[in-house]
């Protein structure tokens, strides 16, 4: 079975693989270059004796890391190769040409022929998603914590993060899986995998704010966040600010900007605060439930992979 | 003793519309059974429903004395082919062999290559460039390769030209002799089957009509010929399967035992031919299943 598997879907397989390939290629490429451009500056301390091939340095590694966060964009995308050239024709095809009655009259149940099908595959898919996961954290730790922030509360890097690639491969395998048995044509499961797969992501982002309630905390000054930098922190991931005077009136960025009166910022200063008594009120969530949010995240993906698994399940056993 | 197929009040629905109902079956061991009807009549069903591919809206059926299930080792004794059933097109000859080893258990490997070299197919193509009949050959090494109790053949012959035909015939026919294995082979040229057949099972709209060893059945039917005048004089207890008037002449297809006609009337054999079209003109004759029975315990 674990034969007929690679047979049927090998060249999927490997052209899926090369283009991952590519992917890892550009992205260990990027960190190493951006390890060695920070290396010479490193061991430099303090900003008196910068040499300009520092400041050069710096600009090569500020334009790699553009460009490296848009390819990491784009690898989003990367999965739907998965779902939509294994996954959504691994039964499609087979009802399709009508060779579901030459698998399904050898000696081998229907219910295994899918077990072993989507072990197999949900193992390779699992596998790519993972190493995807370590190049893309690899080559991030490259640019150190001045260029690449924590994943925690970005969109584009969190799902390429730690294990969740890995259970968005068996996801996507399974979707596609799904889409096919329902759908029953190759191309038309295809299609609907290509549309479907974008709304899941969209819906997984949408959704990850709410893994669990925010947090929040009142902090004086000197340990402020400016307003709008940044929305993860090594803090955590910062969902908004908002003002606290020292009677507990809530305010606006604004509002408490115009107390300020400072020409020079809209916004209050920590300076401003300490002279005002003023205090941040941060809701975020802090950095230390990261780990907490990836094993949520791999926890959806994987019960809706198990859920996707039933219903391929019952609806093939049930006959065509 | 059980039979190799036993269907039990049968039936299957597609949407509101019954392909098959009804339909009670006793299929001895070892025969091959040919399985005759108009087109969808309901035989490509009967045969997947056998198969396992198909769930029965309702009733039951066992094989060899068990009821089907899903179980590796009922589906190892039944081989199905039929004549549109696809190959992987991308796979080689020798990777369906492949596939067929490492999906059956019992798999007979040196046959089925010697059987392949004998049919000089082309080992390295892609199934999906070999003629017809070539992928027929292949199907049906493959199902006969698995060495299985009983073979399933949906109409294994159509689309094939008169060469191709014979041979898988030929192939078909060998193999059955050396193992003994049961063979249900549905077709709609008859006389296809009358040479390699010993059991007719025809079916029309659904309904099982005639289930019977083929002497048998040409033993005890008989062709009545004469003036359409006569019809009157035929005795009334006749049974008659069908008649049918062409002109000024009569002819009557019925199960003669003992009974005796006027002197206008001429008796004589029917082909299977002949007898398959009489019962299917008149789909509420039945010729069922008093033989089957009597004979299953004779033997047993």
């Amino acid at each position: 079975m674990i034969w007929l598997t690679w047979r049927q879907h090998r060249w999927q397989l490997i052209g899926i693989g090369a283009l991952l390939a590519v992917y890892w290629g550009y992205l260990l490429s990027a960190g190493v270059r951006a390890r060695d451009a920070l290396s010479g500056c490193a061991s430099l301390g303090g900003d008196a004796h910068v040499p300009p091939s520092c400041f050069e340095a710096s600009n090569t590694v500020d334009a790699t890391f553009n460009t490296m966060g848009e390819v990491v964009m784009f690898g989003n995308l990367l999965p739907l190769a998965m779902g939509m050239f294994v996954g959504a024709p691994l039964i499609s095809r087979e009802l399709e040409l009508g060779t579901y009655r030459l698998a399904f009259t050898q000696s081998v149940s229907r219910a295994r022929w899918l077990a072993v099908k989507l072990g197999a595959l949900a193992a390779a898919a699992a596998l790519l998603g993972a190493v995807t996961g370590a190049v893309v954290s690899w080559s991030r730790a490259g640019f150190g914590s001045m260029f690449a922030a924590a994943p925690f509360g970005d969109d584009v890097v969190f799902s390429q993060s730690g294990a969740v690639p890995a259970a968005t491969w068996v996801f996507v395998l399974l979707v596609g899986a799904a889409i096919g048995v329902l759908v029953r044509r190759t191309t038309m499961a295809m299609a609907v995998t290509l549309v479907v797969l974008p709304l899941a992501f969209a819906g997984l982002i949408l959704l990850r704010p709410h893994y669990m309630p925010p947090a929040e905390r009142l902090v004086d000054g000197g340990d402020m966040i400016q307003d709008g930098v940044s929305r993860n922190d090594s803090r955590g991931w910062i969902f908004s600010t908002s003002y606290v005077d020292s009677s507990g009136r809530k305010l606006t960025a604004d509002a408490a900007g115009a107390l300020c009166q400072d020409p020079a910022n809209t916004w209050p200063t920590a300076e401003c605060m300490d002279r005002l008594g003023l205090r941040q009120r941060i809701v975020y969530q802090p950095a230390d439930r990261y780990p907490w949010f990836q094993l949520i995240e791999i926890g959806l993906l994987l019960a809706a992979s198990g859920a996707l698994t039933v219903t391929i399940r019952r609806q093939l056993t049930r006959y065509p | 003793m059980s039979s190799a197929v036993e269907a039990i009040d049968l039936g299957r629905r597609y949407r509101r519309t019954w392909a098959l109902r009804g339909c009670s079956l006793a299929l001895p061991k070892g025969r091959v059974i040919a399985l005759v009807g108009p087109n969808g009549a309901g035989k490509s069903t009967l045969l997947n429903l056998t198969a396992g591919l198909l769930r029965p809206s309702e009733g039951g059926l066992r094989l060899f004395g068990e009821p089907l299930s899903a179980r590796p080792d009922t589906l190892a004794q039944v081989a199905y082919m039929a004549q549109d059933t696809a190959l992987y097109p991308t796979f080689t000859v020798t990777d369906l062999l492949t596939f067929g080893r490492r999906l059956n258990p019992g798999w007979d490997d040196p046959w089925a290559r010697d059987r392949l070299a004998r049919l000089r197919l082309p080992t390295d193509v892609p199934a999906g460039r070999l003629s017809g009949g070539q992928r027929a050959q292949v199907a049906l090494v493959l199902a006969l390769a698995k060495r299985p109790r009983l073979l399933l053949l949906d109409e294994p012959l159509a689309s094939l030209d008169p060469v191709a035909r014979h041979d898988v015939m030929a192939l078909l026919m060998e193999t059955v002799a050396q193992s003994g294995m049961t063979v249900l082979l549905s077709s709609h040229i008859i006389s296809d089957l009358a040479e390699t057949c010993d059991w007719l099972v025809a079916i029309n709209q659904g309904r099982v009509q005639v289930s019977g060893d083929i002497d048998e059945l040409l033993e005890t039917h008989k062709l009545i010929v004469g003036p359409r005048e006569a019809l009157d004089t035929l005795p009334e207890r006749l049974p008659v399967v069908a008649q049918t008037v062409n002109g000024r002449q009569a002819s009557v297809l019925a199960r003669v035992s003992g009974h005796t006609v006027g002197p206008a009337w001429t008796v004589r054999d029917a082909s299977l031919d002949e007898l398959v079209l009489n019962y299917l003109r008149r789909p509420e004759s039945s010729a069922l299943p008093g033989p089957t029975r009597q004979r299953e315990r004779s033997a047993s």
